[in-house]
This record gives structure tokens, C-alpha cells and sequence, in this order.
């Protein structure tokens, strides 16, 4: 009997992966032999003692091997070291522990089960919706279903094939611009190639020409914030037209008002293609005792018309449309300037513009 | 008492003030940082922390303060970080690059991809690499105005010039050049001066107002304080800091032309026998068709005397390095030396921390003199 418990206590166990109870994350706990110099402490230890002991790595399934240790830190709790990892555990990866304090390194190992099968994210929309552009087009807004992973890999795996079938050369200025939870991607053309005088364009030429016909392609390969790939590549063909160079000139734009006590949108139509986000931040309806109406806006057929549905019904007046200055067409000409500007011979620049218009 | 030990005891004494002053105002906790996009160190160790998402830039005393020698080479730099935050290689992103200036220790930022998490990792002199967690730190915020138009998404550099901290930002939907100042000492309610900066492009012929500046660098000369800052594009632009007042519209002068195709990601000045120079690397988007070198990352060298330059500016800057690398100058000498570096930073008085990258995308960390 007493031999038998001898044995046993001669035997080393290895550390076991302890999912927690309240919260998504997993520690590794090792009871101490009752000769450990850390078997008296409480508390956190440092790495260095607690790696003396074991250790946990990734394992690599090619390699077989076990990566270095972890980050996280360790502690003594109840007779037990504990290593807490500082990161979550990876979806579908397997860890090793190994113990490190006695010849056998005794393992155990833990394998985070894999995500389950979701609908894979796909391309909802790309503005400009429209196929006609002009040729100084500035950027494209890519919405996915679902949360992307951000990498710089994109401006690589996004293509603009020419009219020759060849990819265009480095369209894209490398800023990677995503919104906040990684559905909505901006890619601008890259600056200096759409700026007239620019070396980079008298070298390499413009990436769009007038009169030519190009794809964007969007690959199926772009990774999700999962790391799966898209359902599906998106292709979208533009047709390059003339360079626009002027300011946006608001009294182009025709108002169409709704009537009185009515519950009907009130349209504008633009001659022009508009950037649907500036314009969602830069416009509101003012009513006739100044106050901001509240309301649905949405953007028409190929984003050359905006419809707004106040909540409340129309009221016999003088309403205002504030515009901001920053309100833009597809080649970055605003309210207020053209994209490019020669400052010294500039005119004054225009500010915000309020446009009235009658409900009767 | 002699000069040299008087200035020694006065810089002491400042740094010690600096160090007190910034303490008086540091909370303890964790801060919360929703986007990691630039670091940069102010000279006394404290990490700086551009957060586009948050509009903020947020202070960490990194309390890291021992100098260290580096003896250390780090190969597959980034394989060895991903291992210890249980990945692949090929799920992380190297974001940022810095040196603390005290302890001469590397930071990096990386992201994560899998939990979309970004982590600050150090690496010691002696190639040791760990975690800096940001859990239980001394750190303060300095919120960024919004200003006219729309918010920044991303804040492309910081730099700390003396007296007040730059931070330059770029937003999604709008072509902008949203440039902050920010007087010291930096605090929650500091007064921020919001400018935008209107820069002569070279061969444009024209001002153009809006382009947004991607790496920002203190400059000083005869006494006058400059921001010398570089875009997607490569002029360097040199910007008067006294003409930075709120609303401002800033002109620059276009002084150096880098050759199209090829964007900057890391400059700073310094000293060798005698001369000033500026290193400043680039990645070539154009490597495939129109190589520099060996790798689409190159570095070249600038004496600072173009910089001061007061002549040869805007139109006349044109073509300091051709199209072929070829520069036109001979105050400009790409530097071989340092072919593949992706991102670097001043280690000091005559060497640089550098991380290069191989063709297969492997990064090294290693010490290099300065040229």
C-alpha cells in the first residue's frame, strides 16, 4: 500500500487545460509537487519561475512541433501554478502544455474546436452603382455582408482590369480605410495619378481613360473577419467618360417639394453622380421656425437623386436644405472647390449653401 | 563648475521635470484604445499611441527606462511573435514600428487577425521578445477635435517636436489633410490646433490643398522650428510651425523629389562627421515594373542642407532622384546598406533599429549603422 502510494506520487501528471465557467477564455493549472520552491507562494510568479515548471505552446499540425511559450502570465493558487494565456485561444488550433521540470515532460493538450459553418460573407454593394464614370474617378466604397479582416494584402488582390485585359499598374493609394466594424472598405485611386501635372501620372498616365471600358475585380480569395473566404468574387465593369474639374454647383440641382399635410418625400435630382456618404453627412432639412426636421433619406437609382420622408407631416412654409461644403461628385469637386485648385489665381471659396424651397 | 557638466546637470534636471510633470497628470488602468495606427516615443520613454478610430492619442509611461546594447539579430522576427500569441506567422500584420529613445528597446504593433485584436510587442537588446500589455498602465488621452467636415478614420503619423505634439490624419469618404498640434504639456483638456496644410506639388504648377500627409518629421533650423512632412507621393514638404494656427491654411515648400512611385514610411534626422542627414525609407509600389534595387523597400539619405534650402524649392526640388533612382544630387545617395527595410527608427547617435523584409515576406530585426 505504502509502496503503491509512493509510486504514485512519483509520477508526474501533466498540466490540464481548464476551460473557465464564466467567461470564453481557458487556463492551465499543474498541482505542485510538495517539493516545488513555489508550492509556499501565492499569487503571480514571475515567467521565468513558472516556465521552470511548464510551459504552453502552439502545435504546429506540419511541424509537430510545440511554438514557444505563450504570452500570459502565471500564479500560484490552491497548491496549483497557473498560467493564464493573455489571448483567447484560436478557433481551431490545438495548444500543448509541457511540463519542464522533470525529464518525462509529461503533455497534455487542448484543440479549440473549429468555427461552425456560417454563410460565408459576400459583396452587397459597390459605389458608384452606376457604370458611367468619369475618368478622374477617386475611389470605390466596397460594402460587405459581414465583418472583413483588415490587411494591406488588399490593394494587391483588388484588381482593375484595362480594356486590354491587363491589370491596370497600382491603382490604389495603400491607406487601408475601413469603417468601424469592418463591413464597409473605401479604396481611393491613388492621388497623384489622378492630379493632373503629377510625375506619378505623366509617368505612369491616369488609371482610368475617357472612352475606355474596365473591371474592378473584387476575388473570391479576400479573407473574412473568420479568416473564410468570400461566398463569391464580384466584377463590376465602368465605362471612363470625361474628366470633371468643376465645382459642384448647387442651383443645377432641382428640387421637387412635397405638399402640405402630406406624408411624401421630398426629391432632389442632380445632374450628377454624388458621393452618397459625404452626402448623408453633410445635408439636413431645416424647417420654417428653424428647427432640423427629423426623417428617412435614401439615395435614388444610381445615386442622382436623394429622397427624404420627414417623420412628421409637411407644414405650410419655408423649408431649408443645408448643404456642407464638403458634399462631393465621384472626382472629389465639391460645393465649395474643385478637387484640384490653382490657389492663386482661386476664386472665394464657397461655404455652406442653403437651398429654400416652398410647401404649400 | 565646467559648461559640459552644467549642461549635463541642467538636460538632467529637465528630463526630470519633464518626466515629474507628465507623471502629475497619468492615471493608472487600462486604457481604452479602439485602433492602434502609429507610435512614436516623446524623448523622455513615454509611448504615443495614434487611435484614428477613437480621435485620440493616448500617453503611456512605459516606465521602460534601463539603456540596453543590442547585440541581438532577430530572424523571422514575425514568425516568433506569432508563435508566442499562438498563431501562424501569416495571421499577423506588422502595423508600426518604434524605439523607446531612453531604453533604446524596440515596440511594434501588431494586429491579430483572427480576434481583430492589435498587441504591443517589445523587443530587448538581446533579441528577447514580449508582450507589453496594456492592462495596468500609467497613461492619459488627448482627444483630437473633429473640426469641419468629417472625422479622421486613421491618424498616419505622430510626431514630437520639443514643445507640442503633430499628428496627421486621414478620413474615409473626404480627400482632406487634417493636421493637430498640441501644445505641451499634453492633457485630456489640451488646447488642439487644427490646420490644414496647402503644399506646392512639385510639377503640378499648381497649390494643391488637400493631400494628406502620411510621415511627419521635426526639423530645426537657425533657430526656427519646421514640419517636414511626405505624402503617398514623394516630395518632401517643408512647413513653417509658427504659420500653424487654428484654421490655418499652411503653405509648404516642395523641397525634395524622391522619383513617383514610391511611398515613404519612416524618416528622422541625424549626425555623422560633422554633417546632418535625414534617412528616410520607402516602399516602391513600382518595384515590379521599375525596381531601385532589390527590394521594393528602399532608403535613401539627404543631407540636410536640402532641406534648408531656400532656392531650389517647389518646381525647381524637381527630380532629386529620377525615375531610375538615379539621384540628381549628390547630397542625396540611396544607401544600399539598408535595401529591404520596411520600417526603422533611430536606435542612437550612430545606429538605427531596422526590421527587413525578405521576398518571402520574412522580417528580420537588427541594428545598423547609421551611413
Amino acid at each position: 500500500m505504502m509502496i503503491t502510494m509512493m509510486a504514485a506520487l512519483l509520477i508526474a501528471v501533466p498540466p490540464l487545460f481548464q476551460p473557465l465557467e464564466n467567461s470564453p477564455g481557458v487556463e492551465v493549472r499543474l498541482p505542485l509537487d510538495a517539493s516545488s520552491p513555489l508550492k509556499k507562494k501565492v499569487g503571480p510568479v514571475s515567467n521565468d519561475d513558472g516556465e521552470g515548471v511548464f510551459v504552453v505552446g502552439l502545435f504546429n499540425d506540419e511541424t509537430g512541433k510545440i511554438g514557444a511559450p505563450l504570452f500570459g502570465k502565471y500564479l500560484v493558487r490552491d497548491g496549483e501554478l497557473v498560467f493564464i494565456p493573455s489571448q483567447p485561444f484560436s478557433l481551431g488550433k490545438t495548444y500543448k502544455a509541457v511540463r519542464t521540470d522533470n525529464k518525462d515532460k509529461e503533455v497534455s493538450q487542448f484543440k479549440v474546436p473549429a468555427l461552425k459553418a456560417q454563410d460565408a460573407v459576400r459583396v452587397v454593394k459597390v459605389y458608384p452603382t452606376t457604370d458611367r464614370v468619369p475618368a478622374n474617378l477617386l475611389k470605390f466604397t466596397i460594402v460587405f455582408s459581414g465583418p472583413m479582416r483588415q490587411s494591406k494584402t488588399i490593394f494587391d488582390a483588388i484588381e482593375l482590369v484595362g480594356p486590354d485585359g491587363k491589370s491596370v499598374d497600382d491603382p490604389w493609394r495603400r491607406t487601408e480605410l475601413w469603417n468601424d466594424n469592418d463591413t464597409r472598405l473605401t479604396l481611393w485611386f491613388h492621388p497623384g495619378r489622378v492630379k493632373l501635372g503629377v510625375n506619378l501620372r505623366e509617368q505612369l498616365g491616369p488609371p482610368l481613360e475617357s472612352g475606355k471600358t474596365y473591371t474592378l475585380k473584387i476575388p473570391s480569395d479576400l479573407l473574412d473577419a473568420s479568416g473564410n473566404k468570400l461566398a463569391q468574387g464580384f466584377e463590376k465593369k465602368i465605362i471612363a467618360g470625361a474628366e470633371v474639374r468643376t465645382r459642384l454647383d448647387v442651383n443645377q440641382w432641382k428640387i421637387i417639394p412635397p405638399s402640405m399635410q402630406s406624408k411624401d418625400a421630398l426629391n432632389i435630382n442632380f445632374p450628377y453622380v454624388i458621393d452618397p456618404y459625404l452626402f448623408a453627412r453633410e445635408v439636413m432639412v431645416v424647417g420654417p421656425t428653424g428647427k432640423i426636421i427629423a426623417g428617412k433619406a435614401s439615395m435614388g437609382l444610381e445615386e442622382k437623386s436623394w429622397q427624404f420622408v420627414a417623420d412628421e407631416a409637411w407644414q405650410l412654409g419655408e423649408y431649408t436644405i443645408r448643404v456642407g461644403s464638403e458634399v462631393a461628385d465621384l472626382a472629389g469637386n465639391t460645393i465649395s472647390r474643385p478637387f484640384e485648385v490653382n490657389l492663386e489665381t482661386l476664386e472665394p471659396l464657397a461655404g455652406v449653401q442653403k437651398l429654400k424651397f416652398i410647401v404649400k | 563648475m565646467n559648461s559640459y557638466l552644467m549642461k549635463t546637470v541642467a538636460l538632467g534636471l529637465f528630463l526630470i521635470a519633464c518626466t515629474f510633470s507628465n507623471a502629475a497628470s497619468f492615471e493608472q488602468g487600462k486604457p481604452k484604445i479602439q485602433s492602434i495606427d502609429v507610435i512614436s516615443f516623446q524623448p523622455e520613454g513615454i509611448l504615443l499611441i495614434g487611435d484614428g478610430k477613437a480621435g485620440q492619442v493616448v500617453l503611456i509611461d512605459t516606465k521602460d527606462r534601463e539603456p540596453q546594447k543590442w547585440t541581438a539579430s532577430v530572424d523571422d522576427l514575425k514568425g516568433k511573435i506569432a508563435e508566442r500569441l499562438g498563431v501562424a506567422a501569416k495571421e499577423i500584420e506588422l502595423i508600426h514600428f518604434a524605439v523607446n529613445p531612453v531604453s533604446g528597446k524596440a515596440y511594434l504593433a501588431i494586429r491579430k487577425q483572427d480576434t481583430k485584436s492589435q498587441h504591443l510587442i517589445t523587443v530587448d537588446g538581446q533579441g528577447k521578445i514580449s508582450e507589453f500589455s496594456l492592462d495596468n498602465v500609467a497613461f492619459k488621452s488627448v482627444a483630437l477635435p473633429k473640426g469641419t467636415g468629417g472625422a479622421i478614420s486613421k491618424i498616419t503619423d505622430l510626431a514630437w517636436m520639443s514643445d507640442r505634439l503633430l499628428v496627421s490624419g486621414v478620413a474615409a469618404d473626404e480627400f482632406a489633410c487634417k493636421l493637430y498640434s498640441v501644445q505641451q504639456p499634453l492633457e485630456k483638456q489640451s488646447e488642439v490646433i487644427l490646420t490644414s496644410a496647402e503644399t506646392f506639388h512639385v510639377a503640378h504648377g499648381k497649390w494643391e490643398t488637400k493631400a494628406p500627409m502620411t510621415v511627419l518629421m521635426p526639423f530645426e533650423e537657425n533657430g526656427k522650428k519646421y514640419l517636414v512632412g511626405a505624402f503617398s507621393c514623394t516630395p518632401l514638404v517643408k512647413y513653417p510651425l509658427e504659420a500653424f494656427t487654428e484654421n490655418a491654411k499652411v503653405k509648404g515648400q516642395s523641397i525634395v523629389e524622391l522619383g513617383s512611385g514610391n511611398k515613404p514610411i519612416h524618416m528622422f534626422t541625424y549626425q555623422k562627421d560633422g554633417k546632418s542627414y535625414v534617412l528616410i525609407n520607402t516602399f516602391r509600389f513600382h518595384h515590379q515594373k521599375k525596381p531601385f534595387g532589390p527590394s521594393p523597400y528602399w532608403t535613401a539619405r539627404i543631407e540636410t542642407g536640402v532641406i534648408s534650402e531656400n532656392a531650389n524649392i517647389n518646381e525647381k526640388a524637381l527630380k532629386r532622384l529620377d525615375s531610375k533612382g538615379e539621384p540628381g544630387t549628390e547630397k542625396i545617395k540611396l544607401i544600399p546598406e539598408f535595401h529591404g527595410v520596411s520600417h526603422m527608427d533611430k536606435l542612437d547617435a550612430a545606429h538605427a533599429l531596422v526590421i527587413s523584409e525578405d521576398d518571402k515576406g520574412a522580417l528580420t530585426l537588427k541594428a545598423l549603422t547609421l551611413p
